[in-house]
């Protein structure tokens, strides 16, 4: 199968299609670590980490492509298809870098203790927005 | 005026204005069925895809308990889904009805059956009778979020996940919702979500839209891993997914059922008319045949004193 220069790639949350275009790579913060995928790459179903970042390189004419997401994963199939699922995704440009900063700022005042599951996923979620929309955490 | 013909006016003003309501109704829901459609098919990319990645994992793992089935089943829960408003025709009565007849084949089968329950008619339906329910959800059936969806299926699969000779825990969870058939027609709908049993994709339309084979995939970081994560989602979207086609239907249900009370009340008018003029004949009518009566008596009289 030739291989084609361009990934296509899809962002979808449960309630709608965040976006879906072509780039040229897509990297993402999955459970194992950065993890980069370039068109021809071999079949992956890649688990997110909580609270990633994923860009797509390419994805625009000038620069690139950043989602924040949250429980999802990544699934490359025949080599150029990339297809992104979390269960919360937002674009860059539609994060309002205010609020997560109150919410990171809240999450972490109320002293998350390690075993607090929602707590660490609220603050990793905010995180994971200011990050997505180019501010230093 | 007559008393006859003033009740009738009062009963055509009545029913007129009803009309006016209930084809307010029916447009407004006409509006809502585009917009609950609009959802459930942006919802669409997300399910396709995740029903592909399940059924991806599921090809090389088999073991998981949201996959295996009990051995003995003594427990079950049935979640209905159900609208929150009235005026929707049949919509909630059918719901409920598939339900019942739901839990009674559980029942014969020895099990013992928990309702969960969405949507405050059907709250209300199963309170008056006196019924338990497990757990309730209300005021989330016309537009159903996602998180309303992830609400539910936590609380359907933590059931599940404990024991159900200990810990009263649920082996099977069977979902009741209304499938959206067309514009006139829904149909209210069982079935089982938990043991799963994952729809694939149809293999060879997968293949013809992928153009080869269904590729091998590898997994970060395992396979067993991916299947954790991947199934929880996945029973969470199907229950979002019939949230949608149930709002969707919901709608449908409402709006046929303003369109056939509008019907009717113009139908009431035209009747109600024409029996009003009727009355207002037969009083013209009484009136004419008085004066002329009494013109007779008063020219009797008069010849009769000559």
């Amino acid at each position: 199968m030739a291989v084609s220069k361009k990934l296509f790639v899809e962002i979808v949350s449960p309630e709608r299609e965040l976006w879906a275009g072509e780039g040229d790579m897509v990297i993402a913060k999955t459970i194992d670590g950065e993890m980069g995928v370039q068109p021809g790459h071999v079949p992956v179903l890649a688990l997110l980490a909580p609270g990633a970042v994923v860009r797509v390189v390419g994805g625009r004419e000038n620069g690139e492509v950043r989602v924040a997401a949250h429980g999802g994963f990544m699934s490359v199939a025949g080599g150029d298809r990339v297809s992104i699922l979390a269960e919360t995704a937002e674009l860059a440009e539609d994060i309002d870098v205010e609020r997560a900063r109150t919410a990171l700022s809240e999450a972490e005042a109320g002293q998350i203790s390690p075993d607090d599951a929602e707590g660490l996923a609220r603050a990793a979620r905010a995180r994971s927005r200011l990050q997505a929309a180019g501010e230093k955490v | 005026m007559g008393a006859q013909l003033r009740v009738y006016r009062r009963r055509i003003r009545s029913t007129k204005s009803m009309a006016k309501i209930t084809r307010a109704m029916e447009l407004i829901a006409t509006t809502r069925i585009t917009k609950a459609q609009r959802a459930a098919e942006a919802a669409g990319p997300y399910a396709r895809e995740i029903t592909r990645a399940v059924s991806a994992v599921a090809q090389r793992v088999s073991e998981h308990p949201l996959l295996t089935e009990a051995e003995n089943p003594v427990r079950a829960a049935i979640l209905v889904i159900t609208s929150d408003k009235g005026q929707a025709g049949a919509y909630t009565a059918n719901a409920v009805k598939e339900a019942e007849s739901l839990a009674a084949l559980l029942r014969e089968q020895g099990k013992e059956v928990l309702l969960y329950v969405v949507g405050r008619k059907g709250v209300g339906y199963f309170r008056f009778r006196d019924r338990a329910m497990e757990q309730t959800w209300e005021g989330i059936t016309e537009r159903p979020s996602y998180a309303d969806a992830k609400a539910i299926g936590e609380a359907l699969m933590g059931r599940f996940a404990q024991d159900s000779a200990t810990e009263g825990g649920v082996d099977e969870i069977h979902i009741v919702a209304t499938e959206f058939v067309s514009m006139l027609t829904q149909r209210a709908e069982s079935h089982r979500a938990l043991p799963l049993e994952v729809e694939e994709v149809d293999k060879a339309e997968l293949e013809k839209e992928q153009g080869g084979p269904l590729p091998l995939y590898d997994f970060e970081p395992s396979a067993e891993e991916a299947l954790d994560q991947l199934l929880p989602q996945y029973v969470t979207n199907r229950i979002y997914f019939a949230l949608l086609e149930s709002a969707a239907s919901q709608w449908a249900s409402r709006r046929n059922a303003m369109k056939a009370a509008t019907d009717n009340a113009e139908e009431l008018v035209k009747t109600l008319t024409r029996q009003a003029n009727q009355a207002r004949q037969a009083e013209i009518t009484n009136e004419i045949s008085e004066i002329v009566g009494g013109a007779d008596a008063l020219a009797a009289a008069s010849a009769g004193s000559e």
